[in-house]
């Protein structure tokens, strides 16, 4: 049967809903960004004003002003863009029982069985759109296809409240001579590997053989192949379904530039505690270890290792990034420049296993002790608030070491993989 | 011009959840008094031209059409004051 599928994207989010909140805000050029005193002064979005002096999302503060110097910076208030975007959302749901979400303002719904409740998809898509607008005064641009590829495709097209329908009819030449990063999944650096192919845009690569792209990109290859012709067929989710985890990160752009080993000790430990709290409460444990440093120069890497065995305890994650680091800098386990950004993530997920190993070495045992005591730590802290229990070590700079991961409110963006 | 201006309100909790206005209450520089909501016309949800969105009640109150809406917790009217 044919599907049809609607990506509805709310076109520079956070920044429309504060518009919608204080309409002043659509006559001068505003972005919401960070805080520049807590040193997370970057743009995360702006509006048409904004945008016409060139400011980009991401860019820092500081080079946003340089561009606009009446520009107007509000902060984020990410309660208000939950709620809203979830209310949007809630518009979408009263039409299907497919809605899988993708980040807070996207969206895919499924319409195809909605046909004998609500008549003609197309004219169904079009009633949601226009209610978003009158009831809660947002714009939502839609994109309208027989697949997620070309929906997501067709609401990027025309990002001002645009309604893109692109079928099995009109879709070879729709696409033709689109750019292939407008393709979800394809990126910068995939946008040049195939421009070094030769291959610009959709048709092209729609042309291309897909046993080179395979011999190029590896499976990747051929999966962007399938996509430019169409061919992409994977299921809108259920609303409620959510995406198997595979990761469990935390960062933090610290008060103050980390100097030396010991700082980043500190930090490590918050991070990681957070981390090992959150595969606890998930009941999983994970084996590689991935640490990304930025200093302060921006210039930004990372490093990842895969431990002996999975793990949901702070003190081997905290251990296993102290190792990276020596491995990564040998002489004082720190970089040269001070760091400004530190993340932490484990991944190569799997639930916890319970059984007990055969212990010749007593580790295990060891292990257990080391869980019963962090995870009565946790408790306390749910309990009676997190600065009631800590490890000392983090006592050694409060200020640096005084921020919790867990309640902060942090929207991540999501991968389509 | 029209104000956006968050305002008190008495109102009355139904049963089943369902929120009805009954008296708003304005201060200004004669004083603070209450005015009854006379009639409620149509209740739906909107966005307001002065900024917000949430459940609209279109109330008749002292003989004059009134935009009275109910946003996440609490009331705004759209107001020819600013203050």
């Amino acid at each position: 049967m044919k599907r049809t599928i609607v990506h509805a994207d709310l076109n520079h989010c956070y920044a429309q809903i504060e518009e919608m909140k204080f309409p002043a805000l659509r006559d001068v050029p505003m972005a919401v960004g960070g805080h520049e005193e807590s040193r997370h002064g970057i743009i995360l979005a702006k509006n048409d004003k904004a945008k016409a002096y060139g400011i980009k999302t991401a860019e820092t503060l500081r080079d946003a002003y340089k561009k606009c110097p009446e520009l107007l910076i509000i902060h984020p208030n990410y309660g208000d863009y939950m709620y809203y975007t979830e209310k949007v959302k809630d518009i979408y749901r009263e039409y299907s029982d497919r809605v899988e979400s993708f980040g807070l303002d996207e969206a895919w719904i499924d319409l195809t069985h909605t046909v004998s409740l609500f008549g003609d998809p197309i004219k169904t898509a079009k009633t949601m759109q226009e209610r978003v607008c009158s009831e809660l005064g947002l714009s939502v641009s839609m994109g309208i296809s027989f697949n997620k590829v070309f929906a997501k495709l067709g609401s990027d097209l025309d990002k001002r409240k645009g309604f893109t329908v692109i079928s099995e009819d009109n879709y070879l030449e729709m696409t033709e001579d689109l750019s292939v990063d407008s393709l979800i999944f394809i990126g910068g650096a995939t946008t040049k590997k195939l421009a070094e192919l030769g291959i610009t845009t959709i048709g092209e690569l729609r042309r291309a053989d897909p046993v080179i792209l395979q011999r190029r990109f590896g499976k990747n290859g051929p999966l962007i192949w399938h996509y430019a012709c169409g061919h992409e067929n994977s299921p809108v989710k259920r609303s409620g379904e959510t995406r198997e985890r595979k990761s469990i990160s935390h960062g933090i752009t610290a008060v103050r530039d980390l100097q030396n080993a010991e700082d980043l000790h500190m930090i490590l430990i918050v991070l990681c505690e957070a981390i090992a709290a959150k595969l606890r409460q998930e009941k999983l444990e994970g084996q590689v270890v991935s640490l990304f440093l930025r200093d302060n120069e921006l210039y930004a890497c990372s490093v990842q290792k895969k431990m002996s065995h999975p793990t949901d305890l702070a003190e081997e994650i905290v251990k296993n990034c102290e190792l990276l680091m020596k491995q990564k800098y040998p002489e004082r386990r720190f970089p040269e420049k001070p760091l400004r950004t530190v993340s932490v993530a484990v991944s190569n997920l799997r639930s916890k296993n319970e059984l007990f190993l055969c212990d010749l070495l007593g580790v295990e045992k060891e292990r257990k002790r080391e869980e019963t005591l962090e995870s009565t730590m946790e408790a306390i802290r749910d309990h009676y608030g997190p600065e009631k229990v800590c490890r000392l070590a983090i006592l050694m700079d409060r200020k640096l070491t005084d921020f919790h991961p867990k309640e902060e409110h942090l929207i991540h963006p999501e991968s389509w993989m | 011009m029209l104000y956006k201006r968050y305002i008190p309100v008495v109102s009355l909790i139904g049963k089943e959840g369902e929120i009805t206005p009954l008296f708003i209450i304005w201060a200004d520089e004669r004083g603070t008094r209450k005015y009854k909501v006379d009639r409620i016309l149509h209740v739906r949800q909107a966005s307001s031209q002065v900024g917000g969105c949430g459940t609209l009640y279109e109330c008749m109150i002292t003989g004059k059409v009134r935009k009275l809406f109910y946003e996440r917790n609490r009331w705004f009217i759209e107001s020819t004051k600013p203050y």
